[in-house]
């Protein structure tokens, strides 16, 4: 029996994080007041000129070399016609044949065969990035549509990629692998709630071996990186069942109803010659020296996966805590900024970073958390600091963390102000060591036969009657002297 | 001949409006005036001419720093010239 394999090219609209729309001043924010954010030069009004966003040219030319794409000296911007009630001016400014970034990759990382096992990284090829101007929100009710023209203009940079992948499992990798490098260096939030990052998926069959391409479908409405991966599964298994019952693929958009997780035939497709692409006579080309293109790779950060890399060779911290750090700029930049105060304890500052700091911010909305956050990296790094001197308890130390977190009072004036300083008085520590050898004699037995974790009971008995206020290695000590007496 | 390349149903279709024998008629002869105008310009012989000047000829970029400004009276200005609004947004017929 033939099998057959998928392939699956992603087409994804980014919307860039500039302060001003792409031809205009006029701004763009996410639910405010409808057809506010409009001027004549959104709705092309006659006598109106467009003027270049210098920013939007930036970030596009940053997240090129990001993805390790050619930048284009110079490029041009066409119209593409079409109507549509979203597009007020019955054109979109685009890029057609000279888009400002060519080729490149993105690198992506496949699931491991455990969580705490890194996964295999391979590159998904690129085939081009351009940048245009977003279209308005239509809102359908019935038989009438509502417009608001709000997002029109506002830049948006077009990923398309090379037919590259093969599973919804890569297809997932890959927009994790996106939004994490677009996040990375502020070009965007790509919040798909907000319409921040939209994704349209191109998908075929072909048997197993073989090099040409089958007949693709468009599928399109995928709002989620899940729905992505679910209605791409949808759409290939949907192939693979019509040619398993001798019936052809046809090539159409198909529009993906998560909900009822199937997908329906849209509109057929205007052919590409229909948008009747040509020069904007309105604007001038962009022309882009070596210079422009150095200057704007001096401003990039080191990459996640370079930063992971870095993590679990140079500073051996454990897979699965670079996993859960090095996707969030927020987090890592968090955790190098800890690690600048106290740099002799990375998996300590990690640990409480991961577990601690995360917790708390996710209990609310994260973007507001981390706004909210009263915490700094220094107070992390200071916390760690006490733990590791012997000054505080791993016990108090919780308790300093959630003060401070809650306060933004530093860890030392709290541990001062509770009183939570060990303060060890070796000879009633001794006695109190002996006591519990008394009391529990069977772990006292266990360990004095080579039972080395036996000791951990003894250790937790002296820990419980301190309340924590005693350093756990001189417990040890203590206790390591009597059972060998 | 120019009559031959204008297909005026095939804009129609694209443009999403319906045109009845008159007005076909009548966009098409209009359509058929400006493509005839513009086609005066082909016919400037400039095969041994360097252009004077090109716009990829300058140097450095006309663009803008990205500081925002926002519009004075976008809803208002947008209202006096729509179909139909509801709640500040336009109001059309349903489009497929």
């Amino acid at each position: 029996m033939t099998q057959y394999e998928a392939v699956i090219g992603l087409e994804v609209h980014v919307q860039l994080k500039t302060q001003s729309k792409l031809f205009t001043r006029a701004p763009y924010r996410y639910g405010v007041e409808p057809n506010t954010l409009v001027d004549e030069v959104v709705l092309g009004l006659p006598g109106s000129l467009p003027v270049l966003n210098k920013a939007a040219v930036l970030k596009t030319v940053q997240v090129g070399l990001v993805f390790d794409c050619e930048i284009a000296r110079q490029c041009k911007w066409d119209r593409k016609n079409y109507f549509y009630p979203d597009s007020p001016k019955n054109y979109q400014i685009s890029q057609f044949d000279q888009p400002l970034c060519l080729g490149g990759h993105v690198e992506i990382e496949l699931e491991g065969p455990a969580r705490n096992i890194q996964g295999k990284h391979r590159k998904v090829a690129l085939n081009r990035i351009h940048l245009e101007e977003d279209v308005g929100k239509l809102t359908h009710l019935g038989q009438i549509s509502w417009i608001d023209y709000n997002r029109a203009g506002t830049p948006l940079i077009e990923i398309v990629s090379e037919p590259d992948m093969h599973s919804p499992e890569e297809v997932f990798a890959y927009l994790k692998s996106l939004v994490m490098h677009l996040q990375y260096v502020d070009a965007s939030d790509c919040d798909m709630e907000k319409g921040q990052l939209r994704c349209d998926a191109n998908i075929s069959v072909r048997p197993q071996g073989t090099t040409s391409l089958g007949t693709k479908v468009e599928l399109k409405n995928l709002n989620s990186i899940s729905g992505v991966c679910n209605g791409v599964r949808h759409e290939i298994n949907r192939q693979l069942y019509a040619i398993e019952r001798g019936q052809a693929v046809v090539q159409e958009t198909r529009r993906w109803d998560a909900d009822k997780s199937e997908s329906f035939v849209m509109r057929s497709k205007e052919d590409a010659h229909d948008y009747r692409y040509f020069t904007d006579p309105d604007l001038c080309p962009i022309c882009l020296s070596e210079a422009d293109i150095q200057a704007q790779k001096k401003t990039l950060p080191e990459f996640p996966f370079d930063k992971q890399e870095r993590y679990l060779r140079t500073l051996q911290l454990p897979y699965t805590v670079t996993s859960v750090i090095c996707p969030d700029k927020r987090l890592s930049d968090f955790f190098e900024s800890a690690l600048g105060f106290y740099a002799k304890n990375p998996l300590g500052i990690a640990n409480w970073i991961v577990n601690d700091l995360l917790r708390e911010l996710a209990a609310e909305d994260m973007h507001q958390a981390w706004k909210n956050l009263k915490m700094d990296p220094r107070q992390v790094a200071a916390l760690v600091e006490l733990v590791d001197s012997g000054i505080l308890s791993k016990q108090s130390a919780k308790e300093v963390f959630d003060a401070t977190f809650k306060t933004g009072e530093d860890p030392q004036k709290i541990v001062k102000d509770k009183g939570l300083e060990i303060s060890v008085d070796v000879d009633a520590l001794k006695i109190m060591c002996a006591e519990i050898i008394d009391a529990f004699p069977k772990p006292a037995e266990e360990f004095r036969s080579g039972k080395e974790k036996a000791l951990n009971v003894l250790k937790g008995q002296v820990v419980k009657h301190t309340q924590g206020k005693v350093p756990i290695s001189e417990v040890d000590r203590l206790l390591r002297e009597l059972l060998s007496q | 001949m120019m009559h031959s390349e204008i297909d005026i149903d095939h804009l129609a279709k694209l443009a999403r409006i319906e045109l009845d024998g008159h007005k076909r008629e009548t966009f098409l002869n209009q359509l058929q005036d400006i493509v005839g105008y513009c086609s005066k310009v082909c016919e400037a012989g400039v095969e041994n001419l360097e252009p004077r000047v090109h716009s990829f000829s300058h140097e450095g970029n006309f663009w803008a720093e990205d500081i925002p400004e926002y519009p004075e009276d976008g809803v208002d200005f947008l209202s006096r010239n729509a179909p139909e609004m509801k709640e500040k947004q336009i109001v059309v017929p349903r489009v497929l």
